[in-house]
């Protein structure tokens, strides 16, 4: 082809005959080609390559100009549908209001593909919305009812027809006050909650698309037109594509999350949405957009987006002048009020709601709907930072409406209880200042109507007594109050760590439930569980079963309460973890772990403690990956509710710090273990337990790692700070004595340290009874005592006793058994007692090899010990490859003791000597003369 | 505007290496950025040049002259993109790293490159190859499909940025597919 006309006609040629059937084409050819081979012999290629790449367009939508939509008529079937009139128009469709006659008589919305586009793109996204839709069934979630194909072979689909209006709308023509507007919020959220779980975003989220009709008497909100939503698990729906005109941009700007907006690299998910909600309540609540365009300057809004803060409510609304007044009343009040109204809790969620990162969100629709729930019944919201006189602001709030009689006793009750709890927290009791109460008391005051509020300085404890006394005795006519009360000692007691009156507490609190509620009643099963969690604490973990046991009989018969259940079982994993029954442990917590994945979700603080006590139970089994992985998950979840400082989150650090170092991951466990302590040195201040217990764990570590000048003077602050605390015997100061002694033992004071293991022992004795865990510890440190001071038989006695306490508690796998084993080993080479020794190796190999996560280290030493005991029974060349084959291993970690490096390298230099390897054994030589300077 | 231009009213100006530059960096972090975030199965050529091209636009950037020339520049960094990374991932392969087996070009098909398929790097650098000789024989027509592939424009859409009508368009990519199969010695090869 050497021309521009030539070529023309050859198209032209080809498209013609590519239309028509194969034999009919020889004809056209004839035409057009007459004479010309060259010409017919290109044409003929060309079809023949045409052919059998198929053909491109679906056969039934001939290709055309995108035109405005050609309206269909009135009273055009569609299907067994009538049209009846059109409601809207999308992006590549029209939605018509139409009728349904058989099987239901109804009205239905029907969505019609635009008639004449066609390609496969834009086909697949019509279908993808409507596999969304399909995938959903929830009351606030318009339902798909039907899918087709017209005559004409346009594709539609039915979904439920939804006569209402804007949620914005519906709200200001009923003139709905705060409350009922965030009860409407709420529904929306349970709605789009329900999309996410399916994996589902719907990225359009506006009022348009968020109608609320009435059902009977009360209001229901329907989300609609998930047009452009995008499924992002799952089903394996197309992607769809954004609209080509210029202007019409995907998302309404002024909804648009910050991500959607920058087209960032962060990506578009579930929290999009969130933000999305966000505005909408933000509008609902102050009748206006956080962000506004002036003019048509969609850049300047999507850059507002993306870099203001939003002002705040009350901000906002001042910023409406004049129309302030009028939007206060659609809200059933009047300007003042509606400020006061919105300050504070609320200004607090919408401001979560519309973080620019993502992650400072609230993490679902279910998070921000609870956090809504908690703003309504007066619960401290997740959103401000839980400051005291913010709780005990709520805590009256709450209350205010319960107290009949005795008012004033009630809120004085009230405010001291909880006050002195909670400040337990931040601070220890004995150092409060009358200032400190006072403050507390004006803070207080601000908030509640004045009570009768004495000044004098009186101890928390005596007014609570006092308080419980009342309790006990007055209020038996007025059931509810009570039962208020009874839950304010119980937490006052509780927070005050007297574990026994907490418990009485609970008890009492369980008769009240069964006379409110009946006991089959789910109360009474809630207050059974608060009950096994008293006794648990106050290490009655048997008692605890018995409890949980009957909370579980009403429970299973129950059809809803499934958190109650899952926490009774969560619960008997923490008994049965105390009573060192690990497997029994480890079935119940999983259970509850996914009893509460299903009813409250995978981002839930309950579901996170659950798989927290997973996590302790794994690490008793020596399960220590699975472990690690599931304290994970807890903290991480933890860090995003609650943020860094709060007490659940130091306890998952620490747990997770712990495994760390049972893995030998030693760096990582180091700095989180500082970061612990520096943690709840500020939130719980200095001889607080908790405290305590931090710089005891990093101590021990750092004791591990050989350094000692780092260790002492924090176990000795830690010793310090827990004899105060407890005057008598305590699982938690049994530990640190014990502690002690074995620093004392590493600077090489014997009689000392033997005087603290030997407190220590007798402590955990008395604590426990002979055979538990903890004494087998202390029976331990005491042999290696005894190793020191050169008397093995009694060092040997005394490990076989820990070693036998151990095996009878722990899996045969766990690494504390190896270790235990090694050093009996130790102890029986210095007794020259060979044979024994090797049996025990053995019998330890065997055991470590069976462990799901190998410890490199463990099996090195006992391999090297086993070693040993060989050569010295004579067989040198076994013993050769085990020696050599582990030492390097054991020379290469930090926390392998200097003098077993030691003995591991003179066994390599003996069995080399032994075998005439003299220049293999002086290398080791060397190496081990090198290592004693 | 600078920038050499050849004078035909089916050709859009030529972009400045500029321009070029500028829009190939855009595609090439939007392309990366949703290939690491989501796992979508397919991530069209479609999607990110109109993305580029809204965000562009809200922009007011007075730079392209015309949509034309914006898409046309838009499939000529695709088109890099593309072959980069088909590269990447050949070079990848001889390293001896285990990958997906590489995706031919869907010839019967041809509309929208695919950035989530790794392509094979021998019938990308073909196609390229043959597009260029189709230039030489029919300008327009190798136009569209460098704008339907590379750039992922439908047939309306290749028609509004050329100034021609639909079928037009349909006509010359009727037989430039034809023509391109044929180039490429065969049958057509599915993915």
């Amino acid at each position: 082809m050497d021309n521009r006309g030539s070529l023309d006609r050859l198209k032209s040629i080809l498209e013609r005959a590519a239309a028509l059937p194969t034999g009919e084409r020889g004809k056209l050819l004839d035409q057009e080609c007459g004479q010309d081979a060259e010409l017919r012999a290109e044409a003929e290629r060309l079809l023949g390559l045409h052919d059998a790449a198929g053909s491109f367009l679906p056969s039934r939508h001939p290709d055309a100009i995108s035109a405005p939509l050609p309206a269909i008529p009135e009273g055009r079937h569609i299907g067994p549908y009538t049209i009846l009139e059109k409601i809207g128009e999308g992006g590549f469709g029209a939605v018509y209001l139409a009728r349904q006659e058989q099987p239901i008589r109804r009205n239905v919305a029907l969505k019609l593909m635009r008639a004449g586009a066609s390609s496969a793109q834009v086909l697949a996204r019509f279908e993808a919305e409507r596999q969304v839709l399909a995938l959903m069934d929830h009351p606030n979630i318009a339902v798909v009812y039907d899918a087709g194909v017209t005559e004409e072979g346009d594709p539609y689909f039915v979904m439920e027809h939804v006569a209402g209006s804007p949620i914005t709308k519906y709200a200001d023509d009923e003139r709905l006050g705060v409350e009922d507007r965030l009860r409407l919020f709420q529904q929306l959220c349970e709605g789009m909650q329900h999309a996410h779980q399916k994996g589902v975003i719907h990225r359009d989220l506006k009022p348009s698309n968020v109608l609320v009709t009435r059902a009977g008497d009360k209001a229901l909100v329907k989300v609609i037109d998930f047009g452009v939503a995008k499924a992002v698990a799952g089903e394996r729906l197309t992607q769809e594509t954004m609209h080509t005109q210029a202007g019409v941009v995907i998302g309404t700007p002024e909804y648009m999350s910050p991500e959607q907006a920058s087209l960032s690299p962060s990506g578009v998910d579930t929290r999009s949405d969130v933000y999305s909600l966000g505005v909408m309540l933000y509008e609902l609540l102050v009748g206006a957009l956080p962000f506004d365009r002036g003019t048509d300057d969609l850049l300047g809004l999507l850059q507002l987006i993306r870099d203001k803060e939003p002002p705040r409510l009350t901000t906002r609304l001042d910023s409406l002048g004049a129309a302030a007044p009028e939007i206060a009343a659609r809200r059933r009040t009047d300007r003042h009020s509606l400020v006061r109204r919105l300050r504070g809790d609320l200004e607090s969620i919408v401001n979560k709601a519309l973080e620019k990162e993502p992650s400072r969100r609230y993490s679902s629709a279910a998070t921000l709907a609870e956090d809504v729930g908690r703003h309504l019944a007066n619960l401290p919201i997740l959103a401000r930072s839980p400051s005291t006189a913010y709780q005990i602001q709520k805590l009256v709030a709450r209350h205010r409406g319960v107290a009949a009689i005795g008012a004033t006793l009630v809120v004085a009750l009230i405010f001291f209880g909880v006050a002195m709890s909670v400040m337990y927290n931040q601070q220890r009791l004995e150092r409060q200042k009358a200032e400190h109460i006072n403050q507390f008391l004006q803070e207080m005051l601000s908030a509640a109507d004045p009570a009768n509020a004495r000044g004098d300085q009186v101890l928390a404890r005596d007014i609570l007594d006092r308080a419980a006394k009342r309790v006990t005795t007055e209020f038996d006519d007025n059931p509810k109050v009570r039962d208020s009360l009874l839950e304010t000692l119980q937490q006052a007691y509780d927070g005050l760590g007297m574990s026994s009156e907490a418990t009485r507490f609970a008890h009492l609190r369980v008769e009240s439930a069964t006379q409110l509620h009946g006991p089959k009643s789910l109360e009474a099963a809630a207050a059974l569980n608060r009950l096994a969690d008293a006794l648990i604490d106050g290490a009655h973990a048997d008692s605890a079963l018995v409890v949980l046991d009957q909370a579980t009989a009403i429970l299973k018969d129950k059809r809803s309460g499934s958190p109650q259940m899952a926490s009774a079982l969560g619960l008997s994993a923490v008994a049965f973890h105390d009573l060192g029954k690990f497997s029994e442990s480890e079935k119940l917590a999983r259970e509850s772990v996914e009893l509460y994945r299903q009813c409250v979700g995978a981002q839930d603080t309950l579901y996170a403690g659950a798989v927290s006590t997973l996590s302790v139970t794994l690490e008793k089994e020596g399960q220590l990956a699975d472990a690690e992985a599931a304290q994970r998950e807890a903290l991480a979840i933890r860090k995003e509710a609650w943020g860094p400082d709060h007490p659940d989150v130091l306890v998952s650090m620490s747990n997770l710090a712990k495994l760390l170092k049972m893995q030998r991951k030693y760096a990582e466990a180091e700095s989180l273990y500082r970061e612990t302590v520096a943690t709840e040195r500020r939130v719980f201040g200095d001889g607080h337990p908790i405290l305590a217990k931090g710089i005891n764990n990093l101590a021990v570590l750092l004791k591990q790692l050989q350094r000692y000048d780092e260790a002492e003077p924090l176990y000795l602050e830690c010793l310090e700070m827990q004899r105060r605390m407890f005057p008598g015997d305590h699982p938690d100061l049994a530990a640190s004595i014990s502690n002690v002694g074995a620093l004392y033992m590493k600077q090489l004071r014997y009689d000392e340290a033997e005087k603290m293991y030997r407190e220590a022992m007798a402590m955990n004795i008395r604590l426990y009874g002979e055979d538990h865990l903890n004494v087998a510890r202390t029976q331990h440190m005491l042999a290696g005592l005894m190793y020191s001071r050169k008397n093995y038989p009694e060092a040997e006695k005394l490990e076989r006793e820990a070693l036998d306490n151990l095996m009878r508690h722990l899996e045969p796998s766990h690494p504390d058994i190896a270790v235990y084993s090694q050093f009996l080993t130790q102890v029986l080479f210095r007794q020259g007692k060979y044979a024994e020794a090797r049996e025990v190796m053995e019998r330890s190999l065997a055991c470590q090899m069976k462990a799901t996560d190998q410890d490199p280290v463990g099996l090195a030493w006992s391999r090297n010990l086993l070693g040993q005991s060989l050569l010295h029974g004579g067989n040198a060349a076994a013993a050769e490859t085990l020696i050599v084959g582990s030492v390097e291993t054991l020379l290469a970690d930090a926390t392998f003791q200097q003098r077993w490096k030691g003995d591991a390298l003179q066994a390599t230099v003996d069995v080399l000597t032994t075998l005439k390897k003299e220049n293999e054994a002086s290398a080791y030589r060397t190496r081990l003369a090198e290592l004693k300077k | 505007m600078s920038g050499a231009e050849r004078a035909h009213p089916t050709n859009p100006g030529e972009p400045t290496s500029e321009m070029l530059r500028v829009l190939y960096e855009q595609l090439r972090e939007l392309a990366h950025s949703r290939l690491r975030n989501e796992r979508a199965g397919t991530l069209r050529s479609t999607e990110l040049v109109h993305e580029v091209y809204l965000r562009l636009s809200a922009e007011g950037s007075k730079k392209w002259a015309n949509r034309a020339q914006f898409f046309s520049a838009a499939a000529e960094a695709m088109r890099r993109i593309l072959i980069d990374r088909a590269r990447a991932r050949a070079a990848e392969k001889r390293g001896g790293i285990e990958g997906r087996p590489q995706q031919k070009v869907s010839l019967s098909d041809l509309t929208a490159a695919d950035l989530a398929i790794d392509y094979d790097l021998e019938q990308i650098l073909e196609l390229d190859r043959a597009l260029e000789r189709l230039q030489a024989l029919d300008d327009r027509g190798a136009t569209v499909v460098r704008l339907r592939f590379y750039a992922g424009l439908s047939v309306d859409e290749t028609a509004e940025v050329l100034g021609v009508t639909s079928r037009t368009i349909k006509r010359d990519w009727t037989f430039a597919r034809a023509w391109l199969l044929g180039a490429l010695g065969g049958a057509a090869a599915g993915a």
